[in-house]
């Protein structure tokens, strides 16, 4: 059967996860009750490393039979749910395999698969290669990639597929930041046509946050906490929450102009320059990363679009780092030092130092 | 595999170039050419013993072959002295030039054996000269028959009595061993064949084998022995003390006695004869052929002889191959893909299996097809089944093992990875096999290496029978001990140049999964 476009209308629930039970060696990885999937969105699982978001992305795509529990395609369970989901979904690994030969037949494999006809499988392939810009790598031996193109044609294999759901199991986690950035774009570009629900596991919080409507936390194998992004914001349930989501290191601010992804935003009485997909009076939340703050005790002029006077209010030691608190026009910031630095800069409380961050590290996302 | 392959192709070069090289000039030994019923009667071991006890100042080397070849290994130069039993040949080498000094010095007689129900009737054959009729017989019936087919004495002997009854021997129960007197009764007793035997290794092997003599006496039975110094012998002074020291009388009551203890008579008695007066004069050295260029010629000419056994040699492995790819693959790939209890102990079963010796392969395989083994009825000993059996349990662990490690050479979650794509259980274990291949063809050609150069259970289970189970291996064996190095060394070369082709096809498999990266 040749690739269909998925024939439910968005907003249904499509896969519904039950009472999911994974065991290994007596400890349990996953213990989750209820996870439905909605057609048509894109569903972020986030966590730490060893959570249980491969195991639960593999379970809800029937690639590995959870010790308890039940998975439910379109209503369809067992067999039926199975054959449903092998025709549907593709599934793209952390760590991809690409097959011996070319990676034309590598994207051709899923396909083949299907029993598509070779005239529309060109067209699907050549479709699917230019959405991933690797139309010239076509002809390439698939395993002289280097491992962002091997990625891309990983992903390209899944979406030559026109699959109702797509799993992406941390597709960036092995790229270096540039191949990351680009890719996290494209996936978001390709994401967002409404086709097809996305189920992607990751635990970059700001990977998470530019993708998904909604957003699934885990931890030790279970769910602490989903809902929208800007509620795992706005109320975490715990400290855990606040930490995996950064909602400590985030903030809402307005944005005033929009220029190709670059965002001027204003937040208290400043004025900052982030990243983002936004348009002008959008109210957007950034986020950002407390190891990404520069700080010296001089105005210095330096690359970072961003600069600005703050006042120490708290200086905490965490092994050889400082995590120093910071309040600048009225607004509040957290950055991680090494001791070493600290000592250089002759922080103590209520120092006045200048504070630098790039915009491509202020991330924004429309709320 | 393939070390073992290169090990035996190194150790063949060598011989065969020792071989070229020829003797070098000991004079403290001296080499005896001598049919092999005087040594495997024990008789001539008996007499080296007492004539070294004598004579410290010489060593006695015997090489054990058929006439032919013991007058070939004289002709040549490699033996100083010949000890054989064929009148007619040894007139001709010594009206040659090769040798000197011939007397007939002792005799005892051949007869026909059988198995002990005599299904052919030889036991009522009669007259002044029975064996031509009796042959007649065996022939008219086509009861089987075992030839040793070695050019040895015995056989020169067999022909002669052939050519009396008028009988040219040929068809399916004609076999020929291409062995010893020895290995040729075990195998009539298995057979249950008629044979051309001298009486002293008949009786020497006694219960061993299930034969008995059926046809004695008259004069093609006769069977005398004569003793000759080879002309091209490096060691003439050696040679004629250890001819004179023969023909005197120790010796004499040595062979008159010999067996009388065991058996109850004597295997051999001593003729009346003169010793002649040796010439203490110079000999000319006979020029030896190259082997090299013989077995260019041989292989190029295609000699029948040679490409048949070539030929042979395929089929065979190839087909245990086969059989063992098309047992071991299925063992394999549900080893590897299972995740079950029993699967270490298997898989520890398996490499046990890799690290059976060849030779005891055969020899489990020849007590289990010997006729009174759990498959005797089946009759397949000395058939080429045989040699396919041994050579598939000697690939088949193999061909699992490999099998497991190819499976397991990629990422454990590769059909996974090809159900996250749509496949199927099934097509997910295709593909998984695909990504494999390479290391599974390499692991097929090394497989074929291993068993098409194996020798120790071929020869054990096939017996080496010409048109049968002579294959190249044993063949080499055979040939170099008849002296025929062209043939040996030409069968060498159509090894060696299997393992060459064996060799790339791994190099050139291996240099590809080398330069291919894992993706990331």
């Amino acid at each position: 059967m040749p690739p269909q476009p998925p024939d439910f209308p968005s907003g249904t629930s499509i896969l519904e996860g039950r009472d999911l039970v994974v065991e290994v060696k007596e400890t349990r990885v996953l213990a989750v009750d209820r996870v439905d999937v909605i057609g048509g969105e894109i569903l972020a699982v986030l966590g730490p490393n060893g959570a249980g978001k491969s195991t639960l992305l593999r379970v809800l795509a029937k690639l590995q039979k959870p010790d308890r529990g039940s998975v439910s395609v379109h209503g369809t369970s067992g067999r039926e749910a199975d054959a449903l989901l092998r025709q549907r979904s593709a599934f793209v690994f952390q760590r991809p395999h690409l097959w011996a030969g070319s990676v034309r037949e590598n994207i051709e494999l899923g396909l083949k698969l299907r029993g598509t006809p070779s005239v529309e499988m060109a067209q699907h392939v050549e479709r699917a290669a230019a959405q991933l810009g690797i139309d010239t790598l076509l002809d390439r031996d698939a395993r002289s990639l280097s491992g962002g193109e091997a990625q891309r044609v990983a992903i390209a294999r899944a979406m030559a597929l026109n699959p109702e759901i797509l799993f992406l199991d941390e597709p960036a986690s092995n790229l270096d930041a540039l191949a990351r950035g680009a890719l996290i774009e494209d996936l978001d570009r390709l994401a967002r046509d409404g086709r097809h629900a996305t189920v992607i596991a990751t635990h970059d919080r700001a990977d998470a946050f530019s993708l998904a409507d909604r957003v699934i936390v885990m931890r030790d194998g279970r769910i602490v906490q989903s809902g929208q992004p800007e509620d795992l914001f706005e109320n975490p349930v715990d400290p855990f929450i606040a930490a995996v989501t950064g909602a400590e290191l985030s903030f809402r601010a307005t944005v005033v102009s929009a220029d190709e992804g670059l965002l001027r935003i204003r937040v208290g009485n400043s004025s900052l320059t982030a990243v983002g997909a936004a348009a002008a009076g959008d109210q957007v939340r950034v986020v950002y990363r407390p190891e990404d703050l520069f700080l010296s005790r001089a105005r210095i002029e330096a690359s970072p679009r961003n600069r600005f006077p703050a006042r120490v209010t708290e200086i905490r030691q965490a092994g050889s780092l400082e995590r120093v608190r910071l309040e600048g026009d009225g607004h509040h910031w957290v950055a991680v030092i090494t001791r070493a630095a600290a000592d250089e800069l002759a922080l103590e409380l209520e120092s006045e130092i200048w504070v630098q961050v790039k915009a491509t590290a202020l991330h924004a996302f429309h709320v | 595999m393939a070390g073992q392959l290169r090990r035996a192709a190194v150790l063949l070069l060598l011989a065969s170039i020792g071989a070229c090289a020829g003797p070098e000039p000991e004079p403290q030994v001296v080499h005896v050419g001598s049919t092999t019923s005087l040594y495997d009667s024990g008789l001539l071991d008996t007499l080296v013993v007492l004539f070294e006890a004598r004579n410290p100042d010489l060593q006695v080397r015997v090489l054990a072959v058929g006439t032919g070849q013991a007058l070939e290994v004289g002709r040549r130069g490699d033996a100083d002295i010949v000890l054989v039993h064929a009148p007619d040949a040894e007139r001709k080498f010594v009206a040659a030039g090769h040798g000197r000094y011939r007397v007939t010095f002792m005799q005892n007689d051949f007869v026909l054996a059988g198995p002990a129900g005599d299904p052919a009737g030889l036991g009522t054959v009669e007259g002044e000269d029975p064996a031509p009729e009796a042959l007649g017989r065996i022939a008219a019936q086509d009861a089987p028959f075992l030839s040793r087919g070695d050019d040895s004495g015995t056989h020169k002997r067999e022909q002669q009595i052939w050519a009396a009854a008028g009988v040219e021997p040929a068809g399916a129960w004609y076999g020929e061993t291409g062995q010893g007197m020895g290995s040729t009764l075990v195998m009539a007793s298995e057979r249950q064949a008629y044979t051309l035997t001298d009486r002293a290794t008949l009786t020497v092997l006694g219960s061993a084998v299930d034969l008995e003599p059926l046809v004695a006496g008259g004069p093609s039975l006769q069977n005398v022995y004569s003793v000759m110094i080879a002309t091209a012998g490096a060691n003439q002074a050696g040679a004629v003390r250890f001819w004179r020291w023969l023909l005197e009388d120790q010796a004499k009551q040595v062979i008159s006695g010999y067996g009388v203890d065991r058996y109850g008579a004597p295997l051999f008695f001593p003729l009346e004869y003169d010793i002649p007066t040796v010439d203490p004069e110079e000999s000319g050295a006979a020029t030896a052929l190259n082997p090299f260029q013989r077995a260019w010629v041989l292989l190029f000419s295609g000699d029948a002889y040679l490409w048949d056994v070539i030929w042979r040699s395929l089929a065979i492995s190839g087909s245990a191959l086969l059989l063992a790819v098309v047992i071991g693959l299925p063992i394999g790939i549900g080893l590897g893909l299972s995740r079950l209890r029993f699967k270490l102990p298997v898989v520890a079963l398996v490499n046990t299996g890799l690290a059976f010796p060849p030779v005891v392969v055969g020899l489990l395989v020849f007590l289990l097809l010997s006729r009174r083994g759990p498959l005797g009825p089946l009759e397949l000993l000395y058939t080429p089944s045989a040699v396919i059996l041994a050579q598939v349990i000697l690939a088949g662990p193999y061909i699992i093992a490999v099998t497991l490690a190819a499976l397991e050479g990629v990422p454990a979650d590769v059909r996974m990875q090809a159900r996250g794509l749509g496949a199927s259980r099934f097509q997910a274990m295709m593909l998984h096999l695909r990504e494999s291949r390479a290391s599974l063809v390499a692991a097929v050609a090394a497989g074929f290496g291993a068993v098409i150069s194996e020798v120790g259970a071929v020869m054990i289970v096939g017996g080496n029978l010409l048109g049968e189970t002579r294959v190249m291996t044993s063949a080499i064996v055979l040939e170099t001990r008849r002296g025929n190095f062209g043939v040996a060394v030409a069968l060498g070369i159509v090894l060696l140049v299997i393992a060459l082709i064996v060799n790339l096809l791994l190099t050139l498999l291996h240099v590809r999964r080398v330069r291919a990266p894992a993706a990331a």
